[in-house]
């Protein structure tokens, strides 16, 4: 039956060129009807994502029995598109998961919501951890509800390390000299899956050397990159393969799956990952479980580095007819029992300050590291014009892989960084 | 001596052109510790079907199965290879068969519309479709399909159509057929194997499309083949062994369509490339 | 002269040519108009607004939608372009690289293409077949497993270069260890492996076509010229180029169109449009255009100088081709 329905198109098309010809076009009739509820959601979902959320659609059918909940998923790769797509017909979601760096851009596009009033009558966001609830924000508005997040830490092989007798290390030094000593060990492998073209992991290392990306003053953002902090964190990132040569010379096109490969299929001792990829890694290697640990991101002196806290919000499409539907369906989708299932089934972290800070996570081998950064994060700069900067001319990444291409100086590099940042970040 | 040194060549050309798609059907039935090992095997040791399993059972997204898709795409394709083939074949027709006066200039046009980079047209052609009431359907697509797979096969085509020879024609003529009959029963018979031939590029280019096939299309339901694939690049996931089990499902219908009209694009090509 | 050509009963006066040819025969139009209500609708109007948008700022997707103004910056964008440091590096690889691709398309394509001739009966159905395999293969997956191949740690590559000798791999490349090379590191490394690819997937055509070509050339001239004592290399150049020369025109005027426009190869090889120092001007349009967040106006004025680039590197050849149908 359903195939038929299929190729009804088909017979369309002759339809639709004779429309063409004589110039006639379909007019767009939508009625505000409350029956269907379209949501969508990022990534291919899967088994355990589909039975949650039909847990949540009854859930919200308890007070909505008339609405129907749709969900469509939409390939991460292609979100923007799609975004972009759904904006300009005006066909979009009523209400849509994000990826938490793209909030503020799709907020200055005018695609989000402004959900600002709603969020003040709602009692579970006053425990958001509020550097999430921030990295939603424009202007001052809340465009976003952060749902779950998580935070990367270095995975290592206990075995490997054992055999090496060495710990996990606390400092930038010790980073260094375990690497090599493991590395030595192990012919063949390399210390650390260092993924050279990811921004994220090396931002802890910026911070922790006491660097910034950028800061405001007075309206007019100014690059961190130049300081001397910002470049010892550069020098210390790129010489992991320029100098000390714990990971190859590829890693400085890799990106985070790339090492996290590395280190799932044994060719790594440690990798930069974030909690959420511990299915993935175990899918490539289920041995792996058996002989891992993790511990947070050292900072150069002994204590741990910050984090950037990645993600997804959930955010109401601003063009929806069924604002306060999809605000009811928000709430019951983020609700603490309803984070904190669906954050654990992905290995992320709710969003809740007590649901993060909870025992579950202290006694836990792998994620206690994680819980230890998810309390200590940082944000990126706070505007929409850091999805240029960080996405589409990958300043970040384009500066360590020059250096460690040995393309520039680590003082060529960071300068050329911090100008072509502070031309985006202040262009009108 | 010479015979054993352009076989030679011949062994060559083969295994260069044969190669990627050996390795992909040998990776998609490797087990994922051996896609990963650093020695590959040329064959694998243990084959396993197992990642085929994983795309053909159960659902690649919730509700919407690989055979969705392939269904999908292959409506797509055979929509736009039909109406192109027939449009093409009455304009091939016309410019291999009259000479009027804006023939030339139409060839240059032919040519011409090629240059456009398609990816550029996204979005005029996305406000024209939804303008028309076509957006998130299919029909869509074949239409887009249909505008890019054109200029090519007109191109291709008149090379056929001249082929026929016109003494043909002129018989039946004299046997009193009209011109529809003439069309209808000598030119297009004759022309039918290089219209098959034709059909191959307008293949190729509703089969592959990606970019337009995600914009115009927001229901999940009809996505095609090459939005799927992008499903197997997640956030922070890329499994070897599905994308080539896949890659291996969605290249096998157009090698098959390839090797079955192979012979017919051989001549038909001649023909176009000659004697225009 | 066809029967098609003429209104039948025109057929009856053929004595009277002038007669005939007076008359405006409206058949060819009319067969002529669904393709070129399907270009110009699908293709030439969409150009049309695509050169429109180009003189606009539309940095918004709402504009596109008609809620926000659209503000004219007149050739604003061409300039921006055209001054920024950057276009002069994306022009240089497109130029580079597609000037490469079809030289070494054409040359590897003719090669297979005389080749094929030459060979057996059965060799050579066997050597087309496989041929015919790389063409079939979609650009998408194909790049995919070419990428797979080159990966840089259970990649095949990685694997053969590792089995080089140490000595011979130390003395030519410095090291011998290629595990984790980064293959796509360098510019120049990207290049060749994009040209790889791109080859691959374009030289059936160029074959199967100069093939198609060399059976249409009588076999007694090849016959004469090695009676003559002409060489392969002579031979070529003396009897199969000259009569071959309207299909290399043709297949050089197809192959600098679509390798100026490479653009699913190299999205797929980069991973999306992260790797902006091998930009090329196609995936430099969709960039700006498309990547958040969006700039409709400059991808579009990308787009057009793509555009009239190619007109203009073509348009040698394409006068060539309008000279040959107003001969024949």
């Amino acid at each position: 039956m359903n195939r038929w329905k299929r190729l009804a198109p088909v017979t369309a098309v002759v339809a639709s060129a004779a429309m063409v010809l004589t110039g006639c076009g379909g007019s767009d009739e939508k009625a505000a009807d409350d029956s269907k509820l379209t949501v969508w959601m990022m990534g291919e979902g899967g088994d355990a994502q589909n039975k949650f959320l039909d847990g949540v659609e009854t859930e919200f059918k308890q007070k909505h029995p008339d609405t129907d909940v749709v969900v469509q998923y939409i390939p991460w790769l292609e979100a923007p598109k799609k975004f972009q797509a759904a904006l300009a017909g005006g066909e979009g979601p009523d209400i849509t998961e994000l990826g938490n760096t793209e909030t503020q851009g799709w907020a200055a596009q005018e695609a989000l919501a402004d959900v600002s009033g709603r969020m003040g009558g709602w009692a579970d966001s006053k425990d958001i951890l509020p550097d999430l609830v921030k990295n939603a924000q424009l202007d001052g508005k809340q465009y976003g509800v952060p749902w779950y997040a998580g935070v990367r830490a270095i995975y290592y092989r206990t075995d490997w390390f054992a055999e090496a007798g060495v710990k996990p290390p606390t400092t930038w030094e010790e980073l260094v000299s375990v690497a090599k000593t493991v590395q030595a060990k192990k012919p063949g492998t390399y210390g650390i899956a260092l993924p050279g073209n990811s921004e994220l992991p090396f931002y802890s290392f910026l911070w922790g050397a006491g660097g910034e990306i950028a800061t405001n003053e007075g309206g007019t953002w100014k690059s961190g990159y130049t300081t001397p902090e910002a470049q010892k964190a550069v020098k210390f990132w790129t010489d992991l393969v320029t100098v000390h040569k714990v990971a190859p010379p590829a890693a400085a096109g890799w990106n985070e799956i790339d090492a996290r490969t590395q280190f799932a299929t044994g060719k790594a001792a440690m990798a930069f990952a974030g909690s959420w990829q511990q299915g993935a890694i175990k899918k490539d290697n289920p041995e792996i479980e058996k002989v891992w640990g993790t511990f947070p991101i050292p900072g150069p002196d002994g204590k741990a580095a910050p984090g950037f806290a990645g993600g997804s919000d959930v955010a109401v499409w601003k063009d929806s007819e069924r604002q306060d539907l999809a605000w009811d369906y928000l709430t019951v989708l983020l609700n603490k029992k309803n984070s904190q299932t669906f954050a654990s089934s992905l290995g992320f972290f709710p969003v809740y300050q007590d649901l993060v800070a909870g025992g579950t996570y202290a006694n836990d081998k792998v994620m206690a590291s994680f819980a230890t950064t998810m309390q200590n994060t940082k944000l990126t700069p706070l505007t929409p014009k850091w999805v240029e900067v960080s996405r589409n001319k990958t300043v970040t990444q384009a500066m360590n892989s020059s250096v460690m291409k040995g393309q520039k100086t680590v003082e060529k590099a960071t300068a050329d960084a911090a100008a072509e940042m502070e031309g985006i970040l202040n262009s009108k | 001596m010479k015979k054993i040194a352009l076989n030679g060549a011949g062994l060559l050309v083969a295994l260069f052109a044969a190669f990627p798609v050996y390795w992909m059907i040998s990776t998609s039935l490797k087990p994922s510790k051996e896609i990963f090992s650093s020695t590959p095997q040329p064959v694998p040791t243990h084959p396993t079907l197992a990642h085929y399993r994983e795309i053909l059972t159960g659902n690649l997204i919730p509700g919407v199965s690989f055979a969705d898709f392939f269904l999908n795409s292959a409506l797509v394709a055979v929509a736009t290879v039909v109406l192109s083939g027939l449009v093409a074949l009455l304009a091939a027709t016309a410019v291999a068969r009259f000479r009027f006066r804006l023939r030339t200039s139409f060839l240059i046009m032919l040519l011409i519309v090629q240059m456009i980079p398609l990816e550029a047209l996204v979005i005029p052609l996305f406000l024209m479709i939804q303008r028309l009431g076509l957006y998130n359907t299919l029909p869509s697509l074949i239409l887009t399909y249909l505008g890019f797979s054109l200029p090519f096969a007109v191109w291709m085509l008149r090379g056929f159509v001249a082929a026929v020879p016109k003494e043909l024609e002129e018989a039946a003529a004299i046997d009193g057929a009209s011109r529809a009959q003439i069309f209808r029963r000598i030119l297009f018979p004759l022309v039918a194997p290089g219209l098959v031939a034709t059909s191959i590029f307008s293949f190729i280019t509703a089969w592959n499309e990606l970019i337009f096939a995600l914009t115009f299309i927001n229901d999940q339901n009809r996505y095609t083949l090459p939005v799927a694939m992008t499903f197997f690049f997640g956030r922070d996931d890329t499994n070897w062994g599905p994308v080539m089990a896949a890659s291996t499902l969605f290249t096998l219908p157009a090698i098959i369509f390839f090797l079955l009209v192979q012979r017919r694009m051989v001549s038909g090509l001649v023909a176009g490339a000659v004697k225009g | 002269m066809s029967l098609l050509t003429e209104a039948p009963e025109a057929s009856a006066a053929r004595e009277n040519p002038a007669r005939r040819r007076r008359r405006v025969d409206r058949l060819p139009y009319l067969l002529l108009l669904p393709a070129l209500v399907i270009i110009g609708v699908l293709l030439l109007w969409p150009l049309g607004q695509v050169v429109t948008m180009s003189f606009y700022r539309l940095n918004s997707v709402r504009q596109l939608r008609g809620d926000r103004e659209w503000p004219w910056v007149g050739l604003g964008n061409y300039t921006q372009i055209l001054s920024d440091p950057f276009f002069l590096t994306v022009l240089r690889n497109t130029v580079l690289f597609a000037v490469a691709n079809v030289l070494l398309t054409m040359i590897l394509g003719t090669l297979v293409g005389l080749l094929l001739n030459r060979l057996g009966r059965k060799m050579a159905t066997f050597v087309a077949s496989c041929v015919m395999l790389a063409w079939a293969t979609p650009a998408l997956t194909g790049t995919i497993v070419w990428k797979w191949i080159f990966d840089d740690t259970s990649g095949l590559v990685t694997w053969l270069f590792n089995a080089l000798p140490d000595r011979l791999s130390t003395s030519l490349f410095g090291h011998s260890d290629w595990t984790g090379y980064g293959w796509f590191n360098s510019p120049l490394l990207f290049f060749s492996i994009l040209t790889l690819v791109v080859v691959w997937h374009s030289f059936p055509f160029i074959a199967v076509s100069v093939l198609a070509g060399l059976k249409s050339v009588p076999s007694e001239l090849h016959e004469a010229a090695r009676v003559d004592g002409a060489g392969p290399w002579r031979a070529f150049w003396k009897i199969t180029f000259p009569l071959l020369r309207p299909v290399f025109g043709i297949l050089i005027v197809l192959s600098t169109i679509w390798d100026f426009k490479v653009f699913t190869q190299q999205f797929v090889l980069a991973g999306g449009t992260q790797d902006r120092p091998t930009f090329m001007l196609s995936i430099y349009s969709y960039a700006e255009a498309f990547s958040p967040p969006p700039k409709y106006g400059l991808g579009a004025a990308i787009a057009v100088i793509l555009t009239l680039i190619l007109l203009v590197v073509t348009g040698f050849y394409v006068r060539m081709v309008l000279r040959q149908e107003d001969e024949s």
